[in-house]
């Protein structure tokens, strides 16, 4: 892939931030998905730091990251990796340029279109949707006629009034 | 004195345990939660690229129709709780972007409203000598471990919840209900988040590492106010307990359904049937619900 595909202002932006890194490892250490990506938070940010912006464009790590918080608050010079992690994921997600943890990217744009169409989010046709689209079709089966059951899922959903308002920040 | 209560899509359907049990809490307290009349989706994760307003518009709105109702919102869910706590915070801040905001949904957020938390509510409200002096069933020899989780303490600067490493008031709540709280090293790690929607294995650790550490330092139960955290810590279990066998499963409570045991509310079947590890043979081994209601 080609270097610097990322606009001027964003990379700048990242730059700066990253100056104040000093590889302490803290971030790290405290991160509860860190054994589930491919470049832990202190990687991912070094690598950023060494312009490879390309490759973590790519990378599991900005799907995996649960935002939690926990390395902002325990970095010592308060980089804000979730927002870093954020702007890349914004950025991929737009163009389409990772297919990466494709069932996650789905369920984000799943989440979005339920609340554009009611307002709120109607869990049953959401999840319903999102198993359609990530084609993990069959996955967790059991556990939705479970639920269902147990009268956790509702199944009309509820509306709001003044829908349009809520279509119009779509725009 | 009343404020506009906020429940969140997923507390009118999934969690009705967490929403009723606190509504029928707040009305024993003589602080009843009136619901918002015209609420959003808080669009369930707080977007950390600030510069984009457009991420943040819906929360916006529910704020705007919460500050003509009242000065305070209360919020339950905690991630309800931290997108529109983290949002009411840039638009405090950010004069230019209460300007964009008016301008794109004609609607002027004038009158800044303070987002608190059900805890925070009861605590500054009602007071926790006051919900002691309420208790009306011994829940005494409950020993509970109360996990926070991330979305009701980080960023601290910004939530100002409690202290983002060392919280209590989660403590002091089940200390006013009169039930043993029991302190644990993951209180206020990830459950796991959304990642349950892809990698199970990542849920498990997590869940594994919070239920774990709490059983060895005595607890018998887990409580929390987020409903994401309790799907996760309840749901994952059994997958827990087949790859591991020595794994005890352990009960999750809303941290509302707690108070209503103690407030001696009846907390219906339903509720109880919404759990997973069912909380039942282990309430009622403890005295706490009489075998034959079961």
């Amino acid at each position: 892939m080609n270097e610097s595909i990322l606009p001027q202002e964003i990379k700048q932006e990242i730059k700066e931030t990253l100056k104040k890194c000093y590889a302490c490892g803290k971030c790290t250490s405290g991160c509860p998905m860190a054994a589930e990506m491919d470049f832990p938070p202190r990687e991912f940010l070094k690598m950023l730091a060494l312009g490879k912006e390309s490759d973590m464009l790519s990378s599991k790590t900005i799907w995996v990251c649960s935002s939690c918080q926990t390395c902002y608050s325990r970095c010592p010079f308060e980089i804000n990796i979730p927002e870093i992690i954020d702007r890349l994921k914004a950025y991929v997600y737009k163009r389409k340029l990772s297919n990466k943890e494709k069932p996650t990217q789905v369920l984000h744009k799943v989440f979005l279109d339920n609340i554009k169409r009611f307002g709120r989010i109607h869990e049953a046709g959401f999840i319903g949707e999102w198993k359609l689209f990530s084609g993990k079709w069959f996955s967790d089966l059991f556990l939705g006629a479970k639920m269902f059951f147990k009268g956790k899922l509702a199944i009309f959903p509820e509306k709001i009034k003044k829908i349009e308002e809520v279509r119009k920040l779509f725009k | 004195m009343q404020y506009p209560y906020f429940p969140g899509c997923t507390l009118t359907n999934k969690a009705k345990g967490l929403n009723d049990m606190a509504k029928a809490g707040a009305d024993i307290l003589g602080a009843p939660l009136k619901e918002l009349e015209n609420w959003y989706c808080c669009q369930a994760n707080f977007s950390s690229v600030t510069d984009n307003l457009m991420n943040h518009l819906a929360p916006v709105r529910t704020l705007i129709a919460a500050a003509k109702e009242g000065q305070k919102l209360v919020v339950l869910c905690s991630t309800c709780y931290y997108v529109l706590k983290r949002v009411s915070a840039i638009m405090a801040r950010d004069e230019e972007k209460r300007k964009v905001v008016y301008e794109f949904l004609e609607e002027e957020y004038t009158k800044p409203v303070e987002v608190v938390h059900f805890l925070e509510y009861v605590r500054d409200e009602v007071g926790f000598d006051k919900l002691k002096e309420n208790v009306k069933m011994d829940i005494s020899v409950l020993a509970i471990a109360p996990y926070y989780g991330c979305q009701l303490l980080r960023p601290s600067k910004e939530l100002a919840f409690d202290d983002p490493f060392e919280p209590s008031i989660f403590e002091e709540f089940l200390g006013a209900l009169g039930c043993e709280s029991v302190d644990s090293p993951f209180k206020t790690e990830c459950c796991g988040s959304f990642l349950t929607t892809f990698s199970e294995k990542g849920v498990e650790d997590c869940v594994d590492r919070v239920l774990t550490y709490a059983g060895k330092n005595g607890a018998e139960a887990v409580t929390t106010s987020c409903p994401l955290c309790n799907f996760n810590l309840d749901w994952a279990q059994k997958e827990i307990k087949n790859k591991n066998e020595k794994f005890n499963n352990m009960p999750v409570f809303y941290l509302t359904e707690l108070m209503a045991l103690a407030l001696g509310i009846e907390v219906p079947v339903e509720v109880w049937d919404e759990h997973v590890v069912d909380p039942r043979p282990f309430l009622a081994e403890k005295g706490i619900v009489k075998r034959t209601a079961l």
